[in-house]
């Protein structure tokens, strides 16, 4: 990795070497935060952007993809791959993590996911370490921190009249190197300044092993009581930074048409629904299980990371008040 | 377990209906065969019993069906039930219609792991294909390597059992024991008459050096183990093959995950004694 | 409404009527309230009832079919309750309803960043926030939820027990203001206003899920056989969704804003739902929810029902389209 440390002007002035880069900054629009396509001189000085109210994952792996098109009943396709590049700034390590748990799902488990690892290739994203905590956010108190590098591809560091770059991206460290007035390569992202990064004094919550969340499958009475409020909607899963459960469907208009792939959510009852109509996750237990399990005990088995990003965009949204952190320690407690 | 001649994997390779035929006299089971286009699709295909492919109708989606033709058959056949959207445009598709084909996908059923031993397979209902691809196999290729072979099948009626002519010609088969049970009592059927459960735990076979292979709907084979179990077999030896709602079928859009295993990807088949510690999700 | 009050009615309930369940609000950490079930007198030390509430409580009874159920129902919520034993989803007898007086509820929206933010309490008018010690007093009308600014029943319409307390006064009832600034736009405008909105809906169906009267275990968006609209969230496909639930709605919707209050997105559901049933009303002098053993509007025909198409019923001072 490099450190880079450069002038906050002269950093404007880097930006615009990535012309070819389409760049994408949070924006509000009205009551949501979303990563909106800008040019150059609309960027804030202070480099200070809100988070998004939905998760960056949008930026990968959209929400509506069309992976090809076809001739009704004629084996005649196309795939779309998107090509475009975009330079995306402004994101949170959250975001960054949240990314990293989607590049393992579907880069690092073959078979490789095509769509997604063309626009991975195409885009850069540089994260903002935060400045303020947000609404019901708790990275800290899981371990994970808002000055981590985690899964992108360079973050920004507020030092007063300069900003530093740790950057693991060869394309973009060779591009600021020519506007840095110092940088050198570093091994562990510890030893690099980061300006304030705020602290708070976080409550550590208690998260077991893989394993020991499994031996916790059949504990009904526990995902009995935290899935009691849950209604089964999808707020949490579709603004979930690490949330990639999709489903596939073919679109026709007329002759012709296309499969598009959309975001699912194991909250739905349609989500494990057998055509014959029995179903493995028939109630709102099972698919509580399932949601934390997945986040807490599969992905970290799976990838090593833990599926859980700490940005509170769950707790914030949920309609029936449920909150994952006393959910973490309520699970904690049933622990053999 | 993916190969496949194209790169991406969510692009079904072009393929065509060869032949079609009813199984049930009520016609919710139609077999199909298929040949894919390309040749080099065709070298490139190779597959072991067990696994399944993705079967696309263009304009009305995608299903999973376990292939029952043995590794050595120039086409591919499956057997859909006719129960939704897509399998119903299946039923509709005759000699020469289009379709894609995603695969081969999942694990297959491990006869290198089974040798010197009996083999007890056991299925109900339309589930039977990949059991079906499995024992062409094992008599086409293993014949020598393995002892005693046991077949319990099952259906409803008479006319639901799949692939009849297969089961004729084991039965004449001196190194297979053929077990056909229908349900209920049935004009003319001269076979045995019982769930499978009942019948599999009527069966002799000898409980330490047996290798079971199950495959079935939900509540067949919950009710199944534990028969198979008390006669004495380990649960290391009991092999099934789990069924769940699929979509990509390559492990990638978090659907058929049990624990986490995915169905499509570490799956179809797995030890009973592996499903333990996991949610009893299937 | 005194809290001890609230506690003792509901812990009075619980014994008189053999419950097997009370479903309330309990405070979360953030000091806003939030639904809870409480399945013994004990835990009912946690229940509460104040303007920081948001769900409408009732959309949890279909689940609980063969149980007795204790809620806690301001006026919209008792209507629900209402409206659901008239569609025959729980029988009157199994549900206790315990009535809470309702000075509305508050959007959080309009609050803004509440990082860090604790709800302290509430006031006669007022309630005060608190954030890195610093607290500030605002007033209670100026960030309620819309619905509940113009609710025409704030007080509750049926119950078992009622816990004493100060209600909003009843206004009209149909979003007066915001319609008429509506109606006042062409319809190209309006139509672009709605599309606007229907492309920030991500069909997650919090709105769904959050509304009582939406109980079908089937929804029609989850029909393949014939497929309604495609499951990717294209402006035009979110418009059917929008449209659709509020035309199964149209009749049997109290406004009680759960829905909007639920939607991550902001998405402005309440103008569609006030027009049908303010139209509802005019056409039928029917408002949802009032009176038990009746049918809803759109589920029963009457032959004074307006019929402009053949000129029957009473079509005097009535239009069919607004």
């Amino acid at each position: 990795m490099l450190f880079l440390k450069l002038k906050r002007e002269n950093f404007f002035q880097a930006l615009g070497e990535f012309s070819e880069y389409a760049l994408y900054v949070p924006r509000r629009e009205g009551e949501r935060v979303l990563l909106k396509e800008t040019s150059l001189q609309d960027l804030p000085e202070n480099l200070y952007f809100e988070r998004t109210t939905g998760s960056a994952k949008e930026i990968l792996f959209p929400q509506e993809e069309t992976l090809f098109y076809f001739k009704r009943y004629e084996p005649l396709e196309r795939p779309k791959l998107e090509d475009r590049k975009k330079l995306v700034l402004g994101l949170r390590p959250c975001d960054a993590h949240g990314i990293q748990v989607l590049e393992d799902n579907f880069l690092n488990l073959e078979p490789v996911d095509v769509y997604f690892k063309r626009r991975r290739e195409n885009t850069l994203l540089v994260t903002i370490a935060c400045s303020q905590f947000e609404d019901n956010c708790f990275c800290d108190s899981l371990g994970l921190g808002p000055d981590r590098l985690n899964g992108a591809d360079a973050i920004i560091y507020d030092l007063r009249e300069a900003v530093g770059v740790l950057s693991r991206s060869a394309i973009l460290s060779e591009k600021l190197k020519g506007y840095a007035f110092q940088f050198q390569e570093v091994e562990n992202e510890d030893q690099v300044e980061k300006g304030e990064v705020p602290r708070r004094d976080p409550e550590q919550l208690p998260i077991l092993s893989p394993e020991e969340y499994l031996a916790l499958i059949s504990e009904d009475k526990l995902w009995e009581k935290i899935s009691s409020p849950c209604l089964g909607c999808a707020s949490c899963t579709y603004l979930c930074p690490t949330c990639y459960c999709f489903d596939l469907q073919d679109v026709t208009y007329g002759p012709v048409g296309k499969r598009v792939r959309t975001y699912d959510s194991c909250m739905f009852g349609l989500y494990t629904l057998e055509a014959s109509g029995h179903n493995p996750r028939p109630t709102l237990k099972e698919r509580w299980r399932q949601r934390f399990l997945h986040k807490f005990s599969y992905i970290p088995f799976l990838e090593g990371i833990l599926g859980c990003t700490g940005c509170g965009r769950c707790i914030e949204v949920c309609p029936a008040g449920i909150d994952l952190r006393e959910v973490i320690k309520d699970v904690a407690k049933f622990k053999r | 377990m993916w190969q496949s001649s194209n790169a991406n994997p969510y692009l079904p390779l072009p393929a065509r209906v060869e032949r079609v035929r009813f199984e049930s006299e009520d016609r919710s089971l139609k077999t199909l065969w298929i040949s894919l286009l390309n040749e080099k699709d065709r070298e490139n295909f190779r597959f072991r019993p067990g696994q399944f492919i993705e079967l696309s109708v263009p304009g009305k989606g995608e299903s999973p069906f376990g292939i029952a033709s043995s590794p050595h058959e120039e086409l591919l056949k499956i057997t859909v039930n006719k129960t939704g959207t897509v399998t119903k445009a299946i039923h509709q598709l005759d000699q020469g219609d289009f379709v894609g084909i995603r695969g081969p996908l999942g694990n297959y059923y491990p006869i290198e792991d089974v040798l010197g031993a009996n083999l007890f397979i056991i299925s109900g209902g339309f589930a039977f294909t990949t059991l079906a691809s499995f024992t062409e196999y094992v008599l086409q290729d293993w014949s020598d390597k393995v002892k005693e072979i046991d077949l319990v099948y099952g259906a409803r009626t008479p006319g639901m059992l799949l692939y009849k002519d297969l089961l004729e010609q084991w039965r004449e088969n001196p190194r297979i024991k053929v077990h056909l049970t229908v349900d209920r009592e049935f004009p003319g059927w001269t076979g045995l008459v019982g769930f499978v459960p009942d019948i599999v735990a009527r069966v002799d076979v000898d409980p330490v050096n047996t290798y079971c292979f199950i495959c079935g709907p939900p509540i067949m084979i919950k009710l199944t183990i534990p028969k198979l179990l008390e006669k004495g077999i380990s649960k290391e030896k009991i092999y099934t093959s789990l069924e769940r709602r699929m979509k990509c079928g390559i492990g990638k859009c978090g659907r058929c995950n049990i624990g986490p295993k995915y169905v499509c990807r570490d799956g179809p088949i797995f030890k009973v004694s592996e499903l333990e510690k996991l949610p009893q999700e299937y | 409404m005194r809290q001890d009050d609230l506690f003792l009615t509901c812990q009075k309930a619980f014994q008189e009527r053999g419950l097997d369940l009370l479903l309330g609000y309990e405070k979360s950490s953030s000091g806003f309230l939030r639904p809870a079930v409480f399945t013994a007198p004990e835990s009912l030390e946690r229940i509460s009832w104040d303007p920081s509430a948001s769900l409408n409580l009732a959309t949890y009874l279909p689940r609980f079919k063969s149980k007795k159920v204790g809620i806690l129902a301001p006026g919209c919520v008792s209507r629900s309750i209402i409206i659901l034993i008239n569609e025959g989803q729980i029988n009157r007898e199994q549900v206790t309803i315990i009535g809470v007086p309702c000075r509305g509820l508050i959007e959080k929206r309009k609050l803004g960043d509440l990082e860090g933010v604790r709800l302290v309490e509430f006031r006669d008018v007022s309630f005060v926030l608190e954030k890195e010690n610093q607290r500030r007093e605002l007033n209670l009308e100026d960030y309620l939820s819309e619905s509940c600014l113009s609710c025409a029943y704030p007080a509750p319409v049926i119950y078992d027990y009622l816990i004493q307390g100060p209600s909003r006064e009843g206004s009209k009832g149909f979003l007066e203001k915001r319609i008429k600034d509506l109606t006042r736009l062409s319809p190209e405008e309006r139509l672009l206003y709605f599309k606007r909105e229907a492309e920030k809906c991500i069909r997650c169906y919090a709105c769904r899920q959050a509304c009582p009267m939406c109980y079908c275990e089937s929804c029609f968006v989850e029909s393949s056989e014939p497929r309604w609209l495609q499951a990717a969230p294209e402006p035009v496909d979110n418009l059917i969704w929008l449209l659709t639930r509020v035309y199964h709605l149209a009749g049997r919707c109290v406004q009680c804003g759960s829905c909007s209050r639920a939607c991550p997105e902001g998405v402005d559901l309440m103008s569609l739902l006030a027009w049908a049933n303010q139209s509802v009303f005019e056409l039928f002098q029917y408002q949802p929810g009032l009176k038990i053993g009746e049918k809803p509007a759109l589920g029963e025909y009457r032959l004074e029902d307006p019929d402009f198409f053949w000129g029957g019923g009473q079509t005097e001072g009535k239009k069919c389209c607004s």
